[in-house]
């Protein structure tokens, strides 16, 4: 949505409605343009995202009545039955399709039936936000919110709709509460948010879609590459899905920064991690600390010894997984990952490095995206099977080269945009800032002339435009 | 106002002049040039204001068949071909608006064959030739808004969101399209000659019959028709020689009639193959279009009938025709290059 010719548009709207507007009708544009939003994407997923939206409203009143009238049973009862409800919604809408097709009863159905079981957009993620928003509420750590302006915003805000972050209602709300005080004429927030749509824009636009064809390409036809084309096919893809999703997010940041709204930053430079527990501190961010919060704390953590810690991790990298996608694929992927992390435990336990840990980071977690990218599980063993089998085969590099439509300015735009992406990555993990703040620390020249190459390359490079067709947020499918 | 000179602010108007530059040079370069119409409607722009006395228009008949440099050379007449390959009506009627906005010709000359061998009310296969040559303006919105049906429209608008990527496919002619080579933009006059042979049947039609011509390109007929009346210039409805078909004849038997109500000059060339010396065994290049020597006939016996209307004035050895004079090296050049054994 962010990359089509509709959100410009719709973005401009919505700025000149926000700041011309009076102050109190600002809850109120965010939440119905969010509603437009939703309903341009999907008028079904309106209707779903209103019932969720009302039912987190209504569900979280009652939790805190019943709190109030110190019936903590009947309050813990309705949490755990709303919550369910929640789960079971998302479980339905994820699997039934899945479920469908693998019992081979997709031509039994109707077609009405069919359509319907194609998951809403966002639903993942403002699903979780209502689990969290009921359980917080239930344990005592919010309060229930009453004006639904300000909750729908929360559920329903358009520039996390799509892909998340997946919010805390203790750090969106009170910005909800303090609209009124942003000012349009606020330059340096002006300039990091168009900073943040930029360099967002850049890596969705310049890098992920233009990997994602030669990915779509090596994944496809996996028999006809050697085991080097193989590789590069997961590390393409490796780089695809980092700056298909952090683009997403740095255009969600920014969007909203217009607004006055920060938004939990999602990713921090996650392929310089050392180790895999340091990748999931910087990688989706906002689920890996609701996964914490909402199902490895309250199944016990690591209060409880290694041996349940170790349970508790593969747990939750299994429903890490099965939240991704419905496919024994995106399980193998979750545990994969669960294995990852209780290595890593153990390694850290015994207070031992590995050699070259980053390396092995980034060679683990790219490994695991094998799995992760394939259609289904058999697909993603034969490309690993090949991949570690195969060989390299030098005299098959031209044919790869043409099956790729590759030209040498092709590869010189991928060479230079993923140096360039490592490199920024580099520096703002060692400064330990975001991009548009380190921007903002250097002389305006400076600070224009990066703008000013950034949009050019978007311009020019960027895949859009009849002949391509901009390549859907890959979390968005979620 | 001196807060407006700021040198922060001058900083960011520098870089904003800076980035529009770019995209100025960036998309002179990767812009499509094709001689199926993108370079006869871009062309139009690089001619000096006010120069071009008869506008030739319509389908790939006009800027194949109409040999502006035989034009100029034998008659002093500066016309222009702006012509698109298969241009329906439709479109032709906003490249008349798009015409008036830089010239004011004296004479607008339409061939007809779009209307009658094409009849549905959207034409994909050249719209791109037909649309990517024109500057962004309310008049092209229009155009495309008449022309691509609405689910369709993003993939002709924006132009540079369509050539952006062509960076792989550049040749040495994209590097010769910026402003400061206007000498050789402007002596380019939208004729495309073709060289090749390729014998034809000569048709001996003749039907009385009329029909064939849709709602919407009769429409667009009637208000090219008084479009050029309102702008006070002669409108010659003609059809350029090349093998008719029967229903094709019916559509200029009914464009003839609705000249003859409006009052407008109406030549069906096919009826002149004689008087032109027109040869089928080795004046057409196909089935369609005319050959450079084919071209050569038909643009004598076209420049006869014009340079005797009185209305269009000889502009040799006047000032500012200058582009016109070089026009014609420019086609004896290509001439040489790729007449080959064919050249008479």
């Amino acid at each position: 949505m962010f990359v089509s010719m509709f959100f410009p548009v719709f973005l401009g709207i919505v700025v000149v409605l926000f700041f011309c507007l009076p102050v109190r009708w600002r809850s109120a544009v965010l939440l119905l343009s969010s509603y437009v939003f939703c309903a341009y994407i999907d008028i079904r997923g309106l209707a779903v995202l209103l019932s969720v939206s009302v039912f987190g409203w209504a569900a979280g009143l009652r939790i805190e009545s019943m709190q109030r009238r110190g019936k903590r049973g009947r309050s813990r009862s309705i949490a755990v039955w709303a919550i369910m409800v929640c789960v079971l919604a998302l479980c339905v809408f994820k699997y039934s399709g899945y479920l469908v097709e693998r019992l081979g009863l997709a031509e039994a159905l109707p077609e009405s039936v069919l359509k319907n079981m194609v998951m809403p957009v966002g639903l993942s993620f403002y699903l979780f936000q209502v689990i969290g928003y009921l359980a917080d509420i239930e344990q005592g750590k919010s309060c229930a919110e009453r004006n639904f302006w300000f909750l729908g915003c929360y559920f329903a805000f358009f520039a996390k709709l799509v892909s998340g972050p997946i919010e805390r209602e203790k750090d969106f709300l009170p910005q909800m509460k303090r609209l009124s005080g942003v000012k349009f004429g606020d330059r340096g927030r002006l300039s990091t948010a168009f900073t943040y749509m930029l360099w967002g824009y850049f890596m969705k636009m310049v890098v992920a879609d233009r990997l994602a064809f030669l990915v779509e390409i090596i994944f496809g036809g996996a028999k006809e590459f050697d085991s080097l084309g193989l590789a590069a096919g997961a590390f393409f893809y490796t780089m695809q899905i980092y700056c298909d999703f952090a683009g997403y997010s740095y255009i969600a940041v920014g969007c909203a920064r217009i607004f006055g709204i920060e938004l939990t930053q999602n990713f921090k430079a996650p392929y310089q991690a050392e180790n895999i527990t340091d990748f999931w501190r910087r990688w989706h961010i906002s689920l890996s600390s609701w996964l914490r919060d909402y199902l490895y704390i309250p199944l016990g953590g690591n209060r409880k010894g290694i041996f349940r810690k170790c349970m508790n991790t593969m747990i939750v990298f299994l429903v890490c997984g099965m939240w991704h996608g419905a496919g024994l694929n995106f399980v193998v992927w979750g545990l994969l990952h669960g294995m990852y992390s209780v290595i890593d435990y153990l390694f850290q336990r015994k207070g031992r490095k590995l050699p070259g840990s980053r390396l092995l980071t980034f060679g683990a977690v790219a490994f695991a995206w094998i799995f992760f990218r394939a259609e289904d599980l058999s697909h993603a063993l034969v490309y690993v099977f090949r991949m570690l089998t195969a060989g390299v085969h030098p005299m098959q590099w031209k044919s790869f080269w043409i099956m790729l439509q590759l030209s040498y300015a092709e590869v010189a735009v991928i060479c230079i945009s993923i140096f360039l992406i490592w490199y920024v990555d580099e520096l703002c993990s060692r400064k330990g800032m975001h991009l548009p703040f380190l921007i903002q620390q250097k002389q305006n020249s400076v600070r224009y002339f990066i703008f000013y190459l950034l949009l050019i390359s978007i311009f020019i490079f960027g895949i859009y435009g009849p002949g391509y067709h901009a390549e859907q947020f890959i979390y968005m499918q979620f | 106002m001196r807060k407006l000179f700021t040198r922060k602010n001058m900083i960011r108007f520098g870089f904003v002049a800076l980035f529009l530059f770019t995209i100025y040079l960036v998309s002179s370069v990767l812009s499509i040039k094709s001689g199926h119409g993108i370079d006869q409607q871009g062309g139009l722009y690089w001619q000096p204001e006010d120069t071009i006395d008869v506008a030739m228009m319509g389908s790939s008949h006009i800027h194949c068949n109409v040999n502006t440099a035989l034009l100029w050379e034998e008659y002093g007449i500066a016309a222009y071909d702006y012509s698109g390959a298969e241009q329906p009506l439709w479109m032709t009627y906003f490249y008349l608006r798009e015409l008036y906005k830089y010239q004011k010709p004296k004479m607008i000359v339409l061939d007809l064959y779009s209307p009658a061998r094409f009849k549905e009310d959207y034409q994909y296969k050249w719209i791109a030739e037909n649309t990517y040559g024109m500057r962004f303006s309310l008049n092209k919105l229009e155009m495309l808004a008449c022309s691509v049906e609405f689910s369709k429209l993003s993939r002709y608008y924006p132009s540079f969101a369509v050539y952006h990527s062509r960076y792989d496919d550049l040749e040495k002619e994209d590097f010769e399209n910026f402003f400061w080579d206007i000498e050789d933009k402007a002596a380019f006059k939208g004729y495309t000659p073709y060289f090749s042979i390729s014998p034809q049947v000569k048709q001996e039609i003749s039907e009385g019959e009329s029909g064939g011509l849709t709602p919407k390109s009769e429409k667009y007929l009637r208000k090219i028709i008084s479009y050029t009346k309102e702008q006070g210039s002669e409108l010659v409805l003609m059809v350029a020689p090349y093998p008719v078909t029967v229903d094709e004849q019916r559509t200029y038997n009914s464009i003839a009639q609705i000249a003859e109500q409006e009052g407008i000059t109406f030549i069906d060339y096919n009826d002149y193959y004689d008087e032109m010396g027109l040869d089928f065994e080795r004046d057409f290049n196909d089935g369609s279009h005319l050959n450079y020597w084919g071209s050569c006939k038909f643009s004598r016996l076209l420049g006869e009938f014009i340079a005797a209307s009185g209305k269009v004035p000889d502009r040799r050895m006047q000032e500012g025709y200058e582009s016109w004079d070089y026009h014609v090296e420019l086609i004896a050049e290509e001439l040489l290059t790729y007449g080959g054994n064919n050249n008479r």
